[in-house]
């Protein structure tokens, strides 16, 4: 654990007290200032992002302190999209996502710019990296309404919006194909570089595993609907955790040495 | 749902679970293991009946007829899954032996500057050599680096290390008997020229990559003294006193100018790179590794573009399938009932 003394570790924290604060003045029903502080996190994120862009030079996506970062810039606008065009709520839990991408930036990964090896220099790089960002924040979301559903939240009190089990389907649904994408930009970048679209490296398993997840609970969620409620989300939340062990495990774990590596 | 389309959904469900289940296996065991996995006996009848279970839902599923985009799914799923076995090395194998084709799944091949080759280290088949109907002639090949971040390393007798930006003019003191330690110059392609007794170095803008540096090294007792830190020569650049330089130089990429020969004539023509590969006569031909030490020879990755066609076509359906049934369709589907009931 290290505490950042620069000016893109002062912008992280910052990003970080905004959205705490307005988690906080949420859950306490000042919906808004609490607005207020979320867009100010996120302002404070997209300068601490744009930072990390100019000081390093290239898209920040290349290792795990950018692709946090990263994370921290799209819970905002993912949050607003998903209440006012798919009617799926917990706004308040998207904030304290925003804390939470950010504290591994603030504090466990190293800030030091690396230069973009070889293979990092592709066309593919920065949309193959911001989709699966975008995908996973997206089904971050949805374990929420899952978490929600099986610990038998109140429903939403505004009633334009839906329950969780809903909630937790409508953001599989809408973040499925970004990681369908990913998937196939990630191949694609793969036969470009390294001769195969798919080469069995631990990393690439690992993705094929999360994406197999939620292909599961769609097509049980398409057989049995709204029927087995539970299941459901439980398969929801089984493929967080297939998502935090690609993201994360699959990097980190010297027992996942690949050709992903450089990606710590 | 129709109780038979329940059975064919569960199949489906287990199937996936299987193949999810020896994913995580092999992302334990490694890509090699893995790969060997999935290309097993049992697993080929595993991807058969994956495919035939696909096909079945295209024709059968009574979803099917009212979702565009699950067809598309489906049958891109297939066209991925028989792109890949007619790619696979099981593929190229059976059509070796059935229609005596002399494809090779892939392999390797090393050529020095100036020469051609012909032949791929395969990887199967007890690394045999195949010889392909083409020559490829290596031209040229350089590294591209970053050169505005280099750095000078410098190992003290008694093993402090020092590091400094490599810029002329950038010095360190690192005491131990020396006083200063300044770069005066950075070289791309250091080269001697001239005569042996009066030798001039220079920066050699023409053909070639020598990246090195020029230092001065100032002894705490007055003496000076000019020598070169060379970033691919490590042997040369020990300092007497037990003093130990390295010129770090991250490298931003590789390049192999190659031309293809055939019936003694150049038919093809380019400069590859990582992420940029030649394809010429049913190969890719991939910048894989070089001569770290020289600079004289590239070594290219060559893969079979057997299957890719389908996979590729597979993926971009895949692709507007999934996007269709989740993001459009949806959409369209609430601006109809909008329309139908009047809003």
């Amino acid at each position: 654990m290290e505490i950042k003394y620069t000016l893109q570790g002062l912008l992280i924290y910052a990003a970080m007290g905004a959205y705490l604060l307005a988690f906080l003045v949420s859950i306490m029903r000042r919906e808004k200032a609490g607005q207020i502080m979320y867009a100010a996190g996120f302002v404070l994120t997209c300068a601490a992002f744009g930072y990390r862009w100019y000081h390093t030079g290239h898209i920040p996506m290349q290792n795990l302190f950018e692709v946090f970062v990263t994370m921290g810039v799209v819970v905002y606008p993912l949050s607003v999209f998903c209440r006012r065009t798919l009617k799926v709520g917990a706004e308040a839990f998207d904030m304290l996502t925003g804390v939470i991408v950010l504290v591994p930036a603030g504090f466990f990964f190293s800030a030091e710019p690396k230069q973009l090896p070889p293979a990092l220099q592709c066309w593919l790089f920065a949309p193959h990296v911001a989709v699966y960002m975008i995908s996973y924040v997206l089904m971050g979301k949805a374990t929420i309404q899952a978490l929600g559903q099986l610990i038998g939240l109140e429903a939403p009190a505004d009633t334009l919006l839906v329950d969780y089990e809903q909630g937790t389907y409508r953001m599989i649904s809408f973040g499925f194909p970004l990681m369908t994408l990913g998937l196939i930009l990630g191949s694609w970048w793969g036969h470009l570089a390294w001769g195969d679209y798919w080469g069995w490296d631990p990393k690439e398993l690992w993705a094929l595993v999360t994406w197999l997840v939620y292909l599961i609970y769609i097509h049980f969620r398409l057989m049995y609907g709204r029927r087995y409620k539970a299941l459901n989300s439980m398969w929801a939340v089984a493929g967080m955790a297939a998502i935090l062990i690609t993201l994360l495990w699959a990097n980190l774990a010297k027992l996942f040495a690949g050709l992903h590596s450089y990606a710590m | 749902m129709y109780r038979f389309s329940r059975i064919q959904m569960w199949v489906t469900l287990i199937l996936l679970a299987i193949l999810g289940i020896c994913s995580i296996v092999g992302a334990f065991y490694g890509a090699e293991w893995s790969k060997a996995l999935f290309n097993s006996a049992p697993m080929i009848v595993f991807w058969f009946v994956l495919m035939l279970i696909f096909i079945f839902a295209l024709f059968r599923s009574h979803r099917m007829r009212k979702a565009p985009g699950l067809v598309m799914m489906h049958a891109a799923c297939v066209m991925v899954l028989l792109g890949s076995m007619w790619g696979s090395d099981g593929g190229h194998l059976l059509r070796s032996d059935l229609l005596h084709t002399d494809k090779v799944p892939g392999g390797y091949m090393s050529i020095y500057e100036g020469h051609s080759e012909n032949h791929i280290m395969s990887r199967y088949n007890g690394d045999k050599l195949t010889e392909l109907p083409f020559s490829i002639y290596l031209k040229d090949f350089w590294m591209d680096y970053y050169w505005d971040d280099g750095r000078l390393l410098v190992r003290s007798p008694q093993g402090r290390i020092h590091v400094v930006h490599a810029v002329p003019s950038h010095a360190i003191e690192p005491g131990e008997g020396i006083a200063k330690l300044r770069i005066v110059r950075v070289f791309k392609n250091l080269k001697v020229i001239g005569q042996k007794d009066a030798p001039e170095v220079v920066d050699d803008p023409g053909i070639g990559s020598n990246p090195a540096l020029e230092i001065e090294v100032s002894r705490s007792d007055g003496t000076r003294e000019r020598r070169y830190v060379f970033q691919r020569f490590p042997q040369r650049n020990l300092i007497p006193g037990g003093w130990a330089t390295q010129y770090a130089l991250g490298i931003k990429d590789f390049f192999s100018d190659l031309s293809v020969v055939q019936d003694e004539e150049v038919s093809d023509h380019k400069v590859i790179q990582v992420n940029d590969p030649l394809h010429y006569g049913g190969y890719y031909f991939y910048q894989a590794s070089y001569d770290a030490s020289h600079g004289r020879y590239t070594v290219l990755s060559v893969t079979s573009d057997s299957g890719h066609a389908f996979v590729f076509t597979g993926f971009f359906f895949l692709c507007l399938g999934v996007f269709w049934h989740f993001w459009v369709q949806p959409v369209y589907k609430r601006s109809s009932n909008r329309r139908a009931r009047g809003d």
